[in-house]
């Protein structure tokens, strides 16, 4: 061999060369060509699905023709998928959005182990949450509703008449709320409504106004908020706990992603 | 729906106070002794719907899939009682009339191995036999793969597969359109003169069918007036000419003699001009066709209100203008809408529509509790019409055109329900005298359907909420009838036939009754709660009810209440005065202020007047059965009571308001994620393969498919088919009551 030829096979710039025109070879013969975005392979699995769609509902297997015609199916679906993605028009599709999400957030709870129990920690985090666990206070109280005019003198009027035991005109009947949680009487009829309503003294009709006007109500009962029990609810706040925890920890995953990304906020 | 009653010693004792002092203080007007009413057997209601699409149009399945859907009682078990196939006014490239499969096969309309409702009609008749010309004036039938105009697609194909189906499955089937409205959105309608219904199944064993009656006029309503039909081929040589009778239309500047029709320019006035087109359109029917027809404003509020330059909604001057024209076409309106699982309910939204360059909101924002605003605002604008005296109705469709995210067997849905699933029109027939009450679907024709709706003796519940209704006013009589009258409605509601009020000085909905001024008016209602399960296929309890307190299975609701409103009868406005015309104000959602509303869009003296629920209604021995009687003493004005009536009682939060109203569906509408209020929390103890179909009735938690915000992470929240069924109302038509001496209920007979 000529000194100068055995020379230059010698060059590590040579055997670098060698090397990444080998690595295209492979690259080009063994994956380039499997992900040929004009290649469409239909799968002994494509046809297993679709054998079993067609039994399913036709109650028996397809014959050759109608394999095609579901292989067909596959196909046109397929070459569908690929324009879409072509053309982008899997971009600003909510629907498709989310699913990538759910399925990026899947893998990220895949890496997240489930927190230790400590029981002072759950007794702590109880407290922390007791409102979530309390019965609420329930107010079980009638409406007697009046049609027309809602002005404090027309409902003192009607109310004074129903103490009576007499209806005075065409009225609009009766509404019975049972066990209603307080929250919800203060969100439909204001704060001031649900507080005068709790005040009443049972069983007499009175005024009181709301958000809208003056109602004819009559409180029955009111059953006081029951305070949580820990013990009884020991397992209830485990899972609930677990769940917390579990959230946290993938916020804080999502978060560590976050990292990478230069984020701009609207000015 | 109903469970077991639990009235507090409170209610019994507040309503011992109420009833007892109504009967002993209650004024007896100037008695007449008349004929107490009894039942009539000849009558009935049946239940249907007028308004769904196919493949013909923009629907995702066959004309037979969806007859099939909607009729059967066994796969789908809703079964509706009449059914008109109504798509879009226009053209499309879809053969509706292929089936999917050999499930759906028939003799006169086999399944056909490769084709499918989708396949187009080039592929299928051929492009040479689709009929008529191009907008540019060229034959389609030159075109490689045409659409078809409507006209053709109803005479040629859909008519008499209609015709076909009915006879198959002895079901009045026939065809309807929802017309693309000149100057307006949609409505729905339909021509019937013609069309024919058979009794008994088609004798055919092979492919082909030839009807015996035909879809003609119906067809050339379609070419003449729909605003989507570009065509101006006079039906592709039937040479049909499309002036009014009476009208002077080939001088008008539109007038096209080659179309031999109007044809509206877009630009500006394009929509004062459609709306001068579809006043036509309704008057040929009535000329033509007077009592074959209906024309029905639908989802008249998705569009936002009316645009003088293009084509948007109906503000209520429209619908007076319709009503004039054509009092026995333009009978009603269908305000409460179908796509009843979309993400928006009906599809209405804020800022969903653009007119001059503004955005602005479907009328009223969203749907009210599934309802338009037109129709579930006390003292808005039906109350206005009603007001006025006129016979105009309040009806509901399910707009079916698919299933959304799911598939069209899937008992879930993000988009529609199929027709009778979840709304239905229940309107009142009669055999004829001497004959007793029909005894198959099959007897019941076109004619008689059209007429049911056009005398407002029908009613519209969803969700199955009530199925039976029965509710009449008399003019008072003595003492014994009360007891009477609360008979009658309760035999009528428990064996679905008519109260009998000819001769008894009593009316039912649609009608009017005639009292002297200061005349006691007794009413008398009942309603039948459903026994079992309703269609919904969730068992978890209801999210709304839950925020009260209230643990009721979503596919067993309750009638919580029913509320009778009454509003005035002052007498009908006058065309250009200034309480004729008015729009409903945007953004009203933001600022529900009825002062914002213009004196010709409401009836003031429109309220609830009385309010029915457990400790007033009496319930009755017969299952599901409540019943309701009341008087209203010393009558001296014209006036109208109807009805609606709920599962939510008043102060559900994001449902209801402090007075029982329903509230805007945008706190259950996931268009808007941010705004959805009411968590689902109920975990389902089997999950639902992605993908799979679930054809159940047994999802016993909240399904994957509600909408979370935050988006993914956040809790599953009410919205799609959940929140149409939490949310239930029935409503009925009118009851007039005309005073001698007062205003003149001049629109019921």
């Amino acid at each position: 061999m000529p000194a100068a030829r055995s020379s230059w096979i010698r060059e590590p710039l040579f055997h670098f060369l060698l090397v990444g025109a080998l690595l295209f070879a492979l690259d080009t013969l063994l994956i380039t060509r499997k992900d040929d975005p004009k290649r469409i392979i239909v799968s002994v699995a494509v046809d297993e699905e679709a054998r079993q769609a067609f039994t399913a509902a036709r109650g028996r297997a397809p014959n050759a023709a109608e394999l095609k015609a579901l292989r067909q199916v596959y196909l046109d679906n397929e070459v569908l998928y690929r324009e879409g993605i072509a053309m982008g028009l899997d971009k600003g599709d909510t629907a498709i959005r989310e699913r990538v999400i759910f399925k990026a957030l899947a893998m990220v709870e895949a890496g997240i182990k489930p927190p230790v129990q400590d029981e002072a920690t759950l007794q702590k985090w109880f407290e922390k949450n007791r409102s979530r666990y309390e019965n609420p206070m329930r107010l079980t109280f009638d409406e007697a509703v009046f049609a027309g005019q809602s002005s404090e003198q027309a409902v003192q009027s009607f109310v004074k008449a129903l103490n009576q035991g007499v209806e005075p005109d065409l009225q609009a009947g009766l509404r019975v709320f049972r066990d209603r949680p307080l929250d919800s009487v203060v969100q439909s009829y204001g704060p001031a409504f649900a507080s005068a309503l709790t005040a009443l003294p049972p069983d007499v009709w009175h005024a009181v106004k709301d958000n809208q006007g003056w109602r004819a109500v009559r409180l029955g009962t009111v059953s006081p908020a029951i305070p949580a029990d820990f013990a009884k609810l020991r397992n209830v706040v485990q899972q609930d706990w677990t769940d917390a925890m579990l959230a946290e920890q993938r916020s804080a995953e999502v978060r560590a992603l976050a990292a990478k990304y230069r984020i701009e906020l609207p000015k | 729906m109903q469970q077991a009653l639990h009235l507090s010693p409170l209610a019994v004792a507040v309503t011992a106070v109420l009833v007892g002092s109504l009967a002993a203080t209650s004024a007896f007007g100037d008695q007449e002794q008349g004929k107490q009413p009894r039942t009539d057997k000849r009558g009935q209601y049946v239940s249907g719907d007028f308004h769904n699409h196919t493949t013909c149009s923009d629907g995702s399945i066959s004309m037979q899939r969806v007859i099939k859907k909607a009729t059967d009682t066994s796969d789908t078990p809703w079964g509706l009682d009449w059914f008109v196939q109504a798509g879009h006014g226009g053209s499309g490239n879809r053969n509706c009339t292929l089936v999917e499969d050999a499930t759906l096969s028939t003799p006169a309309y086999p399944f056909v191995e490769g084709k499918s409702p989708t396949t187009t009609w080039a592929a299928s008749i051929g492009a040479a036999a689709v009929k008529g010309n191009a907008s540019n004036g060229t034959p389609l039938s030159n075109q490689t793969s045409p659409s078809m105009w409507r006209w053709q697609s109803i005479q040629e194909f859909q008519y008499p597969l209609s015709e076909y189906l009915s006879g198959q499955r002895n079901v009045p089937v026939f065809m309807g359109m929802e017309s693309v409205v000149a100057g307006h959105e949609h409505a729905s309608m339909t021509v019937v003169s013609g069309q024919v219904v058979l009794d008994k199944a088609p004798s055919n064993t092979a492919p082909g069918f030839t009807p015996a009656g035909n879809a003609t006029a119906l067809a050339q309503w379609s070419y003449c007036f729909d605003r989507n039909d570009a065509d101006n081929s006079r039906g592709g040589g039937q040479n049909w000419d499309c002036s009014v009778p009476g009208s002077a239309n080939a001088t008008d500047p539109s007038w096209n003699a080659t179309a031999a029709k109007l044809v509206i320019a877009s630009g500006t006035g394009a929509g004062l001009r459609g709306h001068a087109k579809t006043v036509e359109g309704v008057k040929w029917m009535s000329a033509l066709h007077g009592q074959a027809s209906y024309y029905v404003p639908a989802h008249l509020e998705r569009a936002g209100p009316f645009n003088p330059n293009g084509n948007n909604g109906f503000n209520i001057e429209h619908l007076r203008n319709l009503n004039n024209a054509a009092p026995n076409i333009v009978f009603g309106f269908e305000t409460q809408p179908g796509h009843g699982a979309s993400e928006n309910r009906g599809e209405y939204y804020q800022n969903r529509n653009s007119i001059g360059g503004t955005l602005v909101d479907s009328v009223g924002g969203t749907t009210w509790g599934g309802t338009g605003i037109y129709g579930a605002k006390v003292g808005g604008v039906w109350d206005a019409l009603l007001g006025e005296g006129r016979g105009f109705w309040f009806f509901a469709s399910s707009d079916w055109h698919n299933r959304g995210s799911f598939g069209p067997d899937d008992r879930r849905s993000t988009q529609d329900f199929y027709p009778g699933e979840y709304q239905r029109n229940y309107v009142m027939v009669k055999a004829p005298k001497g004959k007793g009450q029909y005894q198959s679907l099959g007897q019941l024709k076109p004619q008689e359907i059209v007429d049911s709706l056009r005398t407002g003796d029908n009613w519209v519940s969803s969700g199955q909420l009530v199925d039976r209704l029965a509710f009449v006013a008399c003019a008072r009589g003595d003492d014994s009838e009360a007891d009477d009258l609360r008979e009658a409605v309760v035999a009528a509601a428990a064996n679905n036939v008519a109260v009998d009020v000819e001769g008894a000085r009593c009316a039912t909905m649609g009608q009017k009754l005639l009292v002297r001024s200061g005349q006691s008016v007794i009413v008398a209602i009942a309603v039948r709660d459903p026994q079992g399960a309703s269609y919904a296929p969730y068992t978890f309890n209801n999210p709304s009810l839950a925020q009260v307190g209230i643990i009721q299975p979503l596919n067993r609701p309750v009638l919580d209440h029913v509320d009778v409103i009454r509003g005035l009868v002052s007498g009908y406005k006058t065309p250009g005065a200034a309480d004729y015309a008015g729009t409903w104000p945007d953004n009203w959602i933001e600022d529900e202020d009825m002062a914002r509303v213009p004196a010709a869009a409401k009836n003031t003296s429109a309220t609830v007047i009385k309010t029915f629920a457990d400790g007033q209604w009496k319930v009755e021995r017969i299952s599901g059965i409540r019943s309701m009687v009341f008087t209203v003493p010393a009558v001296n004005r014209s006036q109208y009571l109807r009805l609606r009536g709920t599962n939510l009682p008043a102060g559900v939060p994001y449902e209801t308001d402090a007075n029982g109203e329903p509230m805007a569906d945008v706190y259950t509408n996931a268009g808007t994620p941010s705004q959805l209020k009411i968590k689902c929390e109920v975990e389902p103890t089997v999950s639902i393969a992605s993908g799979a179909t679930y054809t159940g009735a047994a999802i016993d938690g909240c399904p994957a498919h509600l909408a979370r915000y935050p988006a993914v992470t956040g809790p599953k929240l009410v919205s799609y088919d959940v929140a149409a069924w939490s949310d239930l109302w029935f409503y009925s038509n009118p009851v007039f009551i005309e005073v001698k001496g007062d205003t003149l209920v001049a629109g019921v007979h």
